[in-house]
């Protein structure tokens, strides 16, 4: 079937390749083989996701110490956290897209932010359209109906309000910010009497340090499971 | 266009700009945590980056304050944990936590001071604890017994004046306030085990 993956069993080392194509088989499609391709090249740049996934939970790699200290700052509220390299990669790439000259640019496939800054920088500052194209624009679009022309002003007016709505929200609110999450469904601040043995008193002196890594190592976890259901993770 | 999908655009729009504009109104001052839809009314403070970085703060104080007692240098471990008590908390509604750890702070520093012989400045850091840790706690128990330990070395050092008078007045506050802070950890103990400690 067109778009499916077709498996076939190589033989080992030192066996003869098996060149013949079994007879039940369909030939392979041009199609099959551009995708067949573009899978090996994938793989052999490491990016392919399924090869990547399985890699990486037979074998994780170690995170590296700046990486881990920018998760666990994010975590914890900085929003200065440095970015971690699996961002600064699609960043510097988007930024190198950015900076090609527009033929070059456009040239670039597959990149799904290229295409939104493309977008953004049409809607923005719009290239020049040529006063003959224009005109044909606007003779085309009067010599419609005066209904058709009213049901689309309306749709273009109704999804100009959404993306602006959409964009509102997205801008209203920060990454740690989802709506929506209930006050109830978070960890309220409260007495620290409950970490501590309620029939025995504090010494008459010393034990504050102990007392004050207590609170602060139950609180921190507190944080942390608020942390994650404002996120949404259970 | 297809009326349902004009329909469904003008409904997104409508929800999408309700919810901005009713979230931006309520709480400006954003205080609460993240995650927390600011619009909700009768928030409680919950635990946040906020009560989390002075729980931080306070506990590296009071380390920092330790290594000062080692060295055998009170004044200095009282100069930290004064700026702990001076410093910033977390906006108000106070949570619980930090009202605790500040009387427990207030507490300690009136014992370090006491031991340098302030006594009427530990006494003004007790009652500043006592006007936080209103609630009985082991926290306030433990304010009432510094201050019984406070009261005591203040008779301790007039008897050694020779102020006879001074030194039992002192002793029987002491006294009064040890009685302070059984009252207190008894009604914890009490409330805590409920019918069965009785």
């Amino acid at each position: 079937m067109k778009g499916d993956r077709k498996l076939r069993l190589v033989p080992g080392e030192g066996q003869p390749e098996a060149t013949a194509w079994p007879d039940d088989e369909a030939p392979i499609t041009e199609a099959e083989r551009l995708e067949a391709e573009r899978t090996r090249e994938a793989l052999e740049r490491g990016d392919e996701p399924v090869s990547s996934s399985l890699r990486a939970a037979h074998h994780p790699p170690r995170l590296p110490e700046d990486d881990h200290e920018a998760l666990l700052a994010r975590a914890l509220g900085d929003p200065l956290a440095k970015p971690t390299r699996a961002e600064e990669a699609p960043a510097a790439e988007l930024r190198d897209a950015l900076d090609r000259p527009r033929p070059a640019r456009d040239a670039v496939e597959g990149h799904e932010l290229v295409e939104l800054a493309r977008t953004l920088q049409a809607a923005w500052k719009p290239a020049v359209l040529p006063p003959l194209h224009n005109e044909a624009l606007i003779a085309k679009a009067l010599a419609r109906g005066k209904r058709r022309r009213t049901g689309e002003i309306a749709g273009v007016v109704a999804g100009v309000l959404a993306l602006a709505a959409v964009i509102a929200l997205s801008l209203g609110r920060g990454p740690d910010r989802p709506v929506g999450v209930a006050q109830a469904s978070l960890i309220q601040a409260r007495s620290t009497m409950d970490l501590f043995d309620v029939s025995q008193p504090f010494p008459r002196q010393g034990g504050e340090s102990s007392r004050i890594d207590r609170i602060a190592s139950a609180r921190s976890a507190d944080l942390r499971a608020n942390r994650y259901t404002s996120w949404g993770v259970r | 266009m297809r009326r349902g999908t004009l329909a469904l655009l003008l409904a997104l729009a409508a929800a999408g700009c309700g919810q901005v504009h009713g979230c931006a109104q309520a709480n400006p001052g954003d205080s609460q945590p993240a995650g927390l839809c600011p619009c909700e009314p009768g928030s409680a403070p919950v635990v946040d980056p906020k009560l989390m970085a002075f729980l931080s703060k306070a506990r590296s104080a009071h380390h920092e304050a330790d290594l000062a007692e080692q060295a055998d240098d009170r004044a200095r471990a009282i100069d930290v944990l004064q700026r702990l008590i001076e410093g910033p908390r977390p906006p108000p509604p106070s949570a619980p936590e930090v009202i605790e750890v500040l009387a427990d702070t207030y507490a300690r520093i009136a014992d370090l001071r006491s031991a340098l012989g302030e006594f009427d400045r530990a006494g003004r850091d007790l009652d500043e604890g006592l006007k936080l840790a209103v609630t009985p706690t082991h926290f306030r128990g433990h304010l009432f017994e510094v201050r019984g330990l406070v009261l005591e070395r203040t008779a301790k050092a007039l008897a050694e004046k020779g102020d006879a008078p001074g030194a039992e007045k002192a002793k029987q506050a002491a006294i009064q306030a040890f009685q302070q802070a059984i009252e207190i950890q008894d009604e914890v103990i009490t409330r805590a085990l409920g019918d069965g400690g009785m």
